[in-house]
């Protein structure tokens, strides 16, 4: 099938530089069809979306899910770049004067400060060396999907339950979630070095991780929360127009879960309103494919059509566009 | 636990060891296993009691605590019996063996609504504080006009009644906010209910701290020779109690009162700022410290 995208960037990922690796891979920009993976609810909601667009703007990668989750952000900023989406559009909320306003990152300013440096560096607790990794994108989902759940039902059990069946509830789910969290971190070591002997057995590790005191535990989950931080955009720290006080924001280039994250809040109703408002937006997108296809008089197939990328649409539009104003002007049929 | 596993030999080992403030006295039989030279053995939390205890216990039975001690100290095989003279020195020893040293306290400043945060060396505390089981005098004898004496034996509380009547309290307690709003009481029965209930709670407190009774009259005839252990006794000993003179009642309320005090640890003397002082607290001062609340756990990144 002919693509009309094209190559825009070349980048070698974070754990591939750790490993050495220097080969890379071609970031293509995203295409019409890869519109829907932002804006379909399942896909979003299981993370499968992500899959998508990596697949589709870097084909040489089969399987993006066992990707280390170290990749991710910093895959995303290449795809966002290669779409020419390098200025990110978002809104800041001011928790002083609860002022909103737009606020623009340059990604490229950032694409340097992506680390995956403390992923591969190993953890000392006193003779006992715990060498760690990056879980894959679907490890990291799935742990994802299962805080979310847990996140929705708190928010569910404050709105719906009374008091005395509330506090018991929470309890249980607010234990889930910090189980769920140190089963991050056990599921991100892979060995552990003792006098010179490496244990990569799983039960073993689980048996000791398990036992251990809450200070080494934090130590390791303090290493991988900073492990985390790194390989993600840096923090916003800027400072409000209206109060001038300083306003920081994180940003996740994780589209799926910030869209799991919004949905946290949400009531039923909000929940079928924006699932309406996707359906709708994704039939705005086949509906204006289809008006460029009439528009081509075939000279596009529909699969090449899904396959243009916002530049290219946006070249089509323009000599669509001529081509009625000349053809107005001219005074003659547009057929 | 596989024995095979390489990494036994760096699973979690005892971080303190510290003497029991009761001794061991006050302990179901066979319920304790101390380490050869007579003191408990503190383990660190782990990351699962770390979790409980900071998810808190809504049904305030106490079940967290339990499990937490049985984590830590696996000396102490039935944690729901440990006299509360113990509580405060294990769990102290608990914070020690799993966050280090030095814990920081929110004292409220006497006479006012205002805090104030300190700073403390709990080994120091540990060390400071020379708890002995022959600190709690366990008898206190009342006699009367007429001559007749009441002898009682007193017990300090276990765990499980502790937070039993912490429950039952704060259940009262919420009952009459119910009922009473904007300073009008909507419902006169249920309010009269809760009412009785917290005084009923405070004799039900006093009876269960007490092991025996002996009554005597001034012609030294032993008219009542109550032991708690005998279940008929018990009902005698609850009767006792309920028909007891206020004044008697009130004194070994104190008596218990000023036991538990001898076990309490206490902040350094502080002394109020300008701004403490203009809110009415006094000079100087110094104040219970607790390891139950808020102040267990170093706060959460």
């Amino acid at each position: 099938m002919y693509s009309f995208s094209h190559p825009k960037i070349h980048a070698v990922f974070l754990h591939e530089l750790m490993l050495g690796e220097t080969q890379g891979h071609t970031i293509y920009s995203t295409k019409i069809k890869d519109e829907f993976a932002f804006k379909m609810p399942d896909h979003l909601m299981n993370g499968m979306a992500i899959g998508t667009i990596i697949k589709s703007c870097i084909p040489d990668i089969e399987d993006p899910s066992s990707l280390p989750i170290c990749d991710l952000q910093h895959i995303m900023a290449c795809i966002y770049l290669a779409s020419d989406k390098g200025h990110l559009e978002v809104d800041l909320n001011c928790v002083k004067c609860k002022e909103y306003y737009p606020y623009t990152i340059d990604l490229t300013k950032y694409m340097d400060s992506f680390s995956a440096k403390m992923w591969y560096a190993p953890i000392f607790l006193g003779a006992l060396k715990i060498n760690i990794a990056p879980p894959t994108i679907r490890v990291y989902n799935e742990f994802a999907i299962q805080e979310y759940r847990v996140m929705k039902q708190l928010d569910q059990i404050s709105k719906h339950e009374e008091k005395e069946k509330y506090y018991p509830l929470a309890k249980q789910l607010l234990e889930k979630k910090e189980t769920l969290k140190w089963n991050f971190c056990l599921d991100s070591i892979t060995s552990i070095g003792v006098n010179g002997k490496l244990v990569t057995e799983k039960e073993y590790i689980q048996d000791w991780f398990d036992q251990c005191g809450v200070i080494e535990k934090t130590t390791i989950l303090d290493h991988i929360n900073l492990a985390m931080k790194q390989t993600s955009l840096p923090e916003i720290n800027t400072e409000c127009s209206t109060c001038k006080s300083i306003i920081k924001s994180s940003l996740n280039l994780d589209f799926c879960e910030i869209f799991r994250h919004r949905l946290i809040a949400m009531t039923e109703e909000d929940i079928i309103r924006t699932m309406d408002k996707m359906g709708k937006e994704n039939k705005k997108i086949t509906q204006r494919i289809m008006e460029i296809l009439w528009a081509m008089r075939g000279a596009l197939s529909y699969d090449e059509a899904m396959n243009l990328t916002s530049i290219d649409m946006e070249c089509i539009n323009k000599v669509i566009e001529q081509n009625i104003e000349n053809t107005t002007k001219s005074k003659m049929p547009l057929l | 636990m596989s024995e095979n596993n390489p990494l036994q030999s760096y699973f979690r080992k005892p971080k303190l060891s510290i003497v029991l403030p009761s001794h061991g006295q006050w302990y179901p039989e066979n319920s304790l296993q101390l380490n050869a030279e007579g003191k408990l053995d503190i383990y660190a939390m782990t990351a699962s009691d770390d979790i409980k205890m900071r998810t808190g216990d809504p049904t305030f039975s106490g079940k967290t605590i339990c499990e937490v001690v049985k984590s830590c100290c696996p000396g102490i095989l039935e944690p729901d019996h440990i006299p509360n003279v113990d509580i405060d020195s294990i769990l102290l020893a608990i914070r020690i063996a799993s966050f280090g040293n030095i814990i920081e306290f929110t004292l409220a400043v006497p006479n006012t609504t205002l805090t104030r945060k300190v700073t403390m060396d709990g080994i120091q505390l540990l060390k400071a504080f020379n708890h002995s089981p022959t600190l709690w005098d366990d008898s206190v004898t009342i006699i009367d006009e007429d001559g007749q004496s009441l002898a009682l034996t007193l017990l300090p509380l276990p765990m499980y009644e502790i937070f039993a009547m912490t429950k039952k309290m704060f259940q009262n307690q919420q009952q009459l906010n119910k009922v009473i709003q904007n300073d009008t009481i909507s419902d006169e029965e249920v309010f009269r209910k809760n009412l009785s209930d917290i005084t009923q709670n405070a004799i039900e407190i006093t009876c269960n701290s007490i092991k025996s009774i002996k009554i005597v009259t001034n012609t030294n005839e032993v008219i009542a020779d109550l032991v708690r252990e005998n279940p008929q006794d018990l009902i005698q000993i609850v009767n006792v109690i309920k028909g007891m003179d206020v004044e008697y009642f009130n004194a070994i309320k104190t008596h218990l009162d000023e036991q538990r005090s001898k076990f309490v640890y206490r902040s350094h003397q502080q002394n109020s700022t300008p701004k403490e002082i203009a809110a009415g607290a006094p000079e100087n001062w110094e104040t219970e410290l607790t390891f139950l609340g808020s102040d267990f756990l170093p706060e959460n990144k």
